[in-house]
C-alpha cells in the first residue's frame, strides 16, 4: 500500500492498538479466594467484570454504537453514501468509511459438571471456579449485547440454554451455573458431539473443563466442532494439586468418578505422575494448536481476572474477531 | 495334664496376632479422594523401619503374658490313674410301648421299634432293662433280670427284640396313666432286691389326646424315677371316628344311633356312612355327613336285615373306621287273645289284625289263647297276652303267674264285646244279693287277676259321650304322646264304658280318665310283668278309639315295652367281658376271628374281647350275637404335650446312653479335679508377674531410648 493511499497516522486504529493498550494497563489482581467467599454468582461476575474494567480504566458504558472498522480508497462502483466528505475537505481525497458489521455474536458457555470438577483444596471446588468463571464470561458478553448460550454437561448434557439477548435470560443462565455438579463420569467426547448438533449458528464455544480423559477421546469432537465452523476456547480449570501432587502422605486414593481405589506414596509416584500430565498436556495442547483453538490453563487459586484478561488477549489476536473488544476500542477512539 | 474348658486354650492364638500385625504391610487409614486416577501409578509396599523388630523381649514377655492367660481360662488340671478308671454305676430302664388301636397308625411300630432298638444300643454294662406292653391292661414282656449275669443284658436284649418284632398293636383302648402306676410297682419291687438304683421309664407311645390319665391324679412319685416320653408321630391326618351309642328305648329295635366325632383342630370334613355285612357284602350307604371340627354329630340310623357293621369313609385313618351291630333278625312275636278271634267286624280281634301292630323287622301274629294249666304260659314266646271276654277265676290266677314271671296282659273291658257284669260272681260268695238286681257285678277271674278280693264293674252309657283326660304322658306308654302335636285326645269320644272300683283304694296306676274322674286305663305293676285294663272297648258303637289315630301307637307301645326288655342297654367295647347272666352260659363263644372259645357251664362272662367284631355265643336255643366295638377315645388322636404330664406331677427326664453317662460322669470328676488343684489361679499370679517385669523392661528401653535421642 502506498503511503498515499493509507489513511492518518492517528486515524489507523487497529485492534493490534488495542492488544498494546490492552498489554500495558496496569491492574491489581483480584484475589480468587476473596471472591469465592461472595455467596451469589451474579454478584461475584459483576465483581470480577466491573473491576476489570476498573483496572482498565475504561469505562464499558461510554462509547459509539457503530463500530468503525477502517478507510479504504474510493474505487469506482463503491456507494457514494459512504465516501467521507469530511475528510475528503481536509485531505481531497475520496475515502469510504467502513464499518464493522453490526450483527450479533453468538457464544456458546460448555462448562463441565462432572465428578471430577468437584475436586478442590484451595477452599472450593474446580466446579465453583469454572461457574465463577463462566458466569463472569456472560456477563461481560452480555454487557457487550452479544448472545451468551450455556451448555453443562457431565457424562451426558444436563442443561442447555439457547445464545440470546433478551432481560432475564442472564439471570437463568447464572441460576443454572448455580446448581451443584451432581454428574458421574466425564464423557467430553460425546457432550461436544451433542453440542455440534445442537448448535447450528457458527459462533464462539467457550469450553470450560479440566480436560481430564485420554486424548483420543478428545481429539476427534473438538475437530469435530471446529469443521462446523464454530471458534472454539478451551479453557482448562486445574487444581494445584493436580499439577504438582504435592500431598506429604501416603495414602489410599480414590478416584471421585469411579471410586476405584489406589495406595499410592506421593513421593514414590510424583516422578511419574509429572511426566504423565506434562505428556498429556502437550499432547492437547499440540491437537488444540492444530485445530486452531485457543487453550488457556488456570489453576483455581489464580485470580479471576487474569483468565479473562488472557481470553481478551486472545480474542485480539485471533484473525478475524475482535468482538470482544469492541468496547474496548470504542472507549480508546 | 488336661483342661476342663480346653476351648479357651485357642485364645493363646491371639500372641500371634500382634506379630502378624506388625508384619503385614501397613496399609494406611487416609483416604484422598482425587479427581482422576489416569495418570498414577499404585505403589508398591515398601519395608520400613517400622516393620522391623526392635524390642524381642518386649514382645516374648506380652507373649507370654497372653499364653498364660488363655492357659488359665482353660481352666487346666493334673488327671490322676485312680480318678481316670472309675467306675459307672448301673441304672434300671424300663420300656413302656403303647399296643393300643391308635398304634396302628402308618409307621408308628416301626418307630416304636426303632427307637427300642437305639434304647438298646445304648445300654452300659451294669444296666438292667425290661419291656412292657400297655393299652387299658398292662403286660410284663420281658421282665428286669433278678440279678446281672456276666453276659450282662444280652439275653433281656434278645428277648425284647424277638418280642418286638413278634408283636403288632391291638384294638385296646389306651389307659397312660395306670400303665405308669403299673411300671411304677414293678419298678419298685425291682429295687427291693438289688441296691437302689436310679430307673427310667421310657415310654414309646403316640400319647393320643384320648388315652386315659386319671390315674395320674395323686401318683406319689419315686425319688430316684423319670420318665421319658417318646412321642412317636405320625404324619397329620383328619380323623373321625363313629362310635355306636347305646340303644334309645323310644327308637324301633332296628334303629341305631352312632356318634361321629372329628377329632381335626380345623377342618370340617364331609364323610359317607353305609351298611354292610356278610349277607350283604355290597354296601348300603346310608347317609353322608359332615363334621365340623372338634364336634360330634349324632345319627340315626334303621339298620337293614342282614348287615352287621356300618362302615365310614372319607377320611384317613381306617382303623376305626367300622361300628360293628349284632343284626337285626326278622322276628315273630305271638300275642294271645284271650276272647273271640270271629274276622267279623263286631269283634274286637277284627280291628286288632288289621292294625299292624309289628313295627320294622318285628311280626306280630295274634293267636287265640288255649289256657291249659298244663303248660303254663311263658313271658319269652308270649309277651302278651290281650283279654277280651270275661275270665273265670282260674284263668284269672293263671295269666296272674304269668304276670308275675315278667308276661304283659291287657285286658279290654268294653261293653258290646262281652257282658262283664252278667257274671255275677263273687270271690268268697259273701257279697250281698241284692246287688245283682241294679247291674252291678264282681268279676272273680278280674279280681284274681288283680289279686283283690272282689272288683266292682257298673257298665254305663255315657250321654251324650265321655271323653278322656288327666291323661299321664310321663308314663312310658304315653311317651309318644308328649308332643303338643300329638297329645290332643279330645277327638276320641266314648259312649259306653265299666266303672271300675276295687276294694280298697289304689290298687293300681291310672293312665287316663274319663272327665267325671272314673278311670279309663289303668295299670297295675306285678312284680317283672304288667297288667293293664282298658274299661271301653274300640268297637264303633262303644268309642271311637279304633278310629283314632292313637290306637295303633298305643297298641304298639304295649309291644315296644315289651321288646325294649330283651335288648341290651349299653354297647360292648374291646375289652369288655360279655356277661351271660342271667342266662346260662353258651356252650362256646366264637370270636371275631373264627376262633372258638368254650365255655365251662358255671362261667359267667367271656373277657377276651380282644378284637372288634361279632361274638357269636352258641347257646342251644340258638346263636346269639354281641357286636363288640373300638373304644371311641381311640379315634382322638391329637398328641397331648409331654409336658402336660409335667402338670400331673411327674418327673420328666432326658435318656442318656451309656456312651453319654460316661462322657458326663468324666466331665464331673474332671471338675471336682480342676476345682480342687485350681491350677488357673497360679497361672494368673504367673502372668501377673510376667506384666509387672514387661512393665519394668518397657520402661527401660523408653528411657533409653530418649536418653540417646536426647544425645
Amino acid at each position: 500500500m502506498s503511503n498515499a493511499n493509507r489513511p492518518p497516522q492517528h486515524l489507523r486504529s487497529t485492534t493490534a492498538g488495542h492488544t498494546d493498550a490492552v498489554a500495558k494497563v496496569h491492574r491489581e489482581p483480584i484475589d480468587a479466594a476473596a471472591i469465592m467467599k461472595v455467596k451469589h454468582l451474579h454478584l461475584r461476575a459483576r465483581i470480577v467484570v466491573e473491576g476489570f474494567f476498573n483496572g482498565l480504566h475504561r469505562s464499558p458504558f461510554h462509547g459509539f454504537s457503530a463500530e468503525f472498522s477502517e478507510y479504504r480508497q474510493y474505487a469506482a462502483g463503491d456507494d457514494t453514501r459512504f465516501v467521507d466528505w469530511r475528510l475528503y475537505a481536509r485531505s481531497d481525497r475520496y475515502y469510504i468509511k467502513r464499518f464493522e458489521d453490526e450483527t450479533n455474536r453468538r457464544c456458546y458457555l460448555v462448562v463441565d459438571q462432572s465428578r471430577s470438577m468437584t475436586y478442590g483444596t484451595v477452599g472450593y471446588t474446580k466446579a465453583e471456579y469454572a461457574a465463577t468463571l463462566a458466569a463472569t464470561f456472560a456477563y461481560y458478553l452480555t454487557l457487550q449485547r452479544d448472545c451468551v448460550g450455556l451448555l453443562t454437561f457431565d457424562e451426558a448434557i444436563r442443561d442447555f440454554l439457547p445464545a440470546r439477548h433478551r432481560p432475564g435470560h442472564l439471570k437463568r443462565l447464572w441460576g443454572m451455573l448455580d446448581r451443584p455438579a451432581t454428574g458421574q463420569s466425564t464423557q467430553i467426547g460425546s457432550a461436544l458431539e451433542e453440542i455440534a448438533s445442537l448448535v447450528k449458528k457458527r459462533g464462539l464455544i467457550v469450553l470450560v473443563s479440566d480436560f481430564l480423559a485420554p486424548m483420543e477421546s478428545l481429539a476427534k469432537p473438538l475437530g469435530y466442532l471446529r469443521s462446523r465452523g464454530h471458534e472454539v476456547v478451551a479453557m482448562r480449570l486445574l487444581d494445584p494439586r493436580e499439577v504438582d501432587l504435592e500431598f506429604d502422605e501416603a495414602a489410599i486414593f480414590r478416584d471421585l468418578e469411579s471410586g476405584q481405589p489406589l495406595f499410592v506414596e506421593p513421593d514414590v509416584a510424583r516422578g511419574d505422575y509429572l511426566l504423565k500430565f506434562e505428556r498429556h498436556r502437550r499432547e492437547l495442547s499440540d491437537v488444540c494448536t492444530s485445530l486452531g483453538i485457543g487453550l488457556h490453563t488456570f489453576l483455581t487459586n489464580e485470580p479471576f481476572d487474569a483468565a479473562l484478561y488472557q481470553w481478551l488477549v486472545q480474542q485480539v489476536r485471533q484473525p478475524g474477531s475482535g468482538a470482544g473488544f469492541r468496547r474496548g476500542s470504542a472507549g480508546a477512539r | 495334664m488336661s483342661f476342663l474348658t480346653p476351648l479357651y486354650a485357642l485364645g493363646a492364638l491371639a500372641v500371634v496376632l500382634p506379630i502378624a500385625f506388625h508384619f503385614l504391610q501397613r496399609r494406611p487409614r487416609r483416604q484422598i479422594e482425587f479427581s482422576s486416577l489416569m495418570f498414577l501409578t499404585p505403589s508398591p509396599p515398601r519395608f520400613t523401619r517400622r516393620n522391623r523388630l526392635n524390642h524381642f523381649l518386649l514382645l516374648a514377655l506380652r507373649a507370654a503374658a497372653l499364653l498364660l492367660l488363655a492357659l488359665a481360662f482353660a481352666r487346666p488340671f493334673v488327671r490322676s490313674l485312680a480318678s481316670i478308671t472309675g467306675d459307672l454305676g448301673g441304672r434300671d430302664l424300663l420300656i413302656l410301648v403303647d399296643q393300643s388301636a391308635s398304634m396302628q397308625r402308618e409307621q408308628l411300630w416301626q418307630q416304636a421299634i426303632q427307637q427300642t432298638d437305639a434304647v438298646l444300643t445304648g445300654l452300659g454294662p451294669r444296666d438292667r432293662v425290661g419291656l412292657y406292653f400297655f393299652d387299658d391292661r398292662f403286660e410284663t414282656i420281658v421282665g428286669l433280670p433278678d440279678t446281672l449275669t456276666t453276659s450282662g443284658t444280652a439275653p433281656n436284649v434278645a428277648a425284647i427284640r424277638q418280642a418286638l418284632e413278634t408283636r403288632a398293636p391291638g384294638w385296646h383302648a389306651t389307659d397312660l396313666g395306670q400303665a405308669i402306676r403299673s411300671a411304677i410297682e414293678v419298678a419298685k419291687a425291682g429295687n427291693t432286691n438289688t441296691v437302689s438304683r436310679p430307673t427310667t421309664l421310657i415310654v414309646l407311645s403316640d400319647f393320643q389326646q384320648g388315652a386315659a390319665r386319671d390315674a395320674l391324679a395323686g401318683i406319689v412319685w419315686p425319688p430316684d424315677m423319670r420318665i421319658v416320653p417318646r412321642v412317636l408321630t405320625a404324619p397329620a391326618k383328619v380323623n373321625i371316628g363313629v362310635q355306636r351309642l347305646a340303644d334309645d328305648e323310644s327308637l324301633p329295635h332296628d334303629t341305631s344311633r352312632f356318634r361321629l366325632y372329628n377329632d381335626s383342630p380345623l377342618e370340617t370334613l364331609s364323610v359317607e356312612l353305609a351298611w354292610q355285612g356278610d349277607k350283604s357284602p355290597t354296601q348300603q350307604v346310608a347317609r353322608r355327613v359332615q363334621v365340623p371340627p372338634q364336634r360330634a354329630r349324632v345319627v340315626t340310623l334303621t339298620q337293614p336285615i342282614g348287615v352287621d357293621q356300618l362302615r365310614l369313609s372319607g377320611d384317613a385313618e381306617a382303623f376305626d373306621n367300622v361300628a360293628f351291630v349284632s343284626p337285626v333278625q326278622p322276628r315273630q312275636v305271638v300275642v294271645r287273645l284271650l276272647g273271640a278271634t270271629d274276622d267279623d267286624p263286631a269283634t274286637l280281634y277284627y280291628y286288632l289284625q288289621r292294625a299292624s301292630l309289628g313295627v320294622g323287622a318285628t311280626e306280630v301274629i295274634i293267636e287265640p289263647l288255649a289256657v291249659t294249666d298244663s303248660t303254663p304260659l311263658s313271658p319269652q314266646e308270649t309277651p302278651l297276652v290281650i283279654c277280651t271276654r270275661p275270665m273265670d277265676e282260674g284263668e284269672g290266677r293263671l295269666l296272674r303267674s304269668y304276670a308275675q314271671k315278667g308276661g304283659r296282659v291287657f285286658v279290654v273291658l268294653d261293653p258290646n264285646e262281652a257282658q262283664w257284669d252278667r257274671r255275677v260272681v263273687a270271690a268268697a260268695g259273701e257279697n250281698d244279693s241284692a246287688t245283682t238286681d241294679v247291674a252291678e257285678a264282681s268279676s272273680a277271674g278280674l279280681a284274681a287277676l288283680l289279686d283283690l278280693r272282689h272288683v266292682t264293674l257298673e257298665a254305663r252309657r255315657h250321654e251324650p259321650y265321655a271323653m278322656l283326660g288327666e291323661i299321664d304322658l310321663r308314663h312310658a306308654l304315653l311317651v309318644p304322646f308328649q308332643d303338643p302335636k300329638f297329645a290332643d285326645f279330645t277327638k276320641i269320644r266314648v259312649w259306653q264304658s265299666y266303672k271300675l272300683t276295687a276294694d280298697h283304694e289304689q290298687p293300681w296306676q291310672s293312665l287316663m280318665r274319663y272327665d267325671d274322674g272314673t278311670p279309663c286305663w289303668v295299670e297295675q305293676g306285678v312284680d317283672q310283668g304288667k297288667i293293664w285294663i282298658l274299661t271301653t272297648g274300640w268297637r264303633p258303637e262303644t268309642s271311637q278309639l279304633a278310629l283314632s289315630t292313637k290306637f295303633v301307637p298305643l297298641l304298639a307301645g304295649l309291644l315296644r315295652e315289651t321288646s325294649a326288655r330283651l335288648e341290651a342297654s349299653r354297647p360292648m367295647l374291646v375289652g369288655d367281658p360279655i356277661q351271660f347272666a342271667p342266662q346260662p352260659a353258651p356252650r362256646a363263644v366264637i370270636d371275631p376271628a373264627g376262633k372258638t372259645h368254650v365255655m365251662a357251664s358255671d362261667d359267667e362272662a367271656f373277657a377276651a374281647t380282644d378284637l372288634p367284631g361279632l361274638y357269636t355265643l352258641a347257646r342251644d336255643a340258638g346263636p346269639e350275637i354281641v357286636a363288640v366295638n373300638l373304644a371311641p377315645e381311640e379315634s382322638r388322636l391329637q398328641p397331648i404335650d409331654p409336658q402336660e404330664l409335667e402338670k400331673l406331677g411327674i418327673q420328666l427326664g432326658k435318656h442318656e446312653t451309656a456312651s453319654e453317662l460316661e462322657l458326663r460322669e468324666r466331665q464331673l470328676k474332671d471338675f471336682e479335679l480342676e476345682s480342687r488343684q485350681q491350677g488357673w489361679r497360679w497361672l494368673i499370679f504367673a502372668a501377673l508377674a510376667i506384666l509387672l517385669a514387661e512393665t519394668w523392661v518397657a520402661g527401660r528401653t523408653s528411657r533409653r531410648e530418649q536418653l540417646i535421642e536426647s544425645t
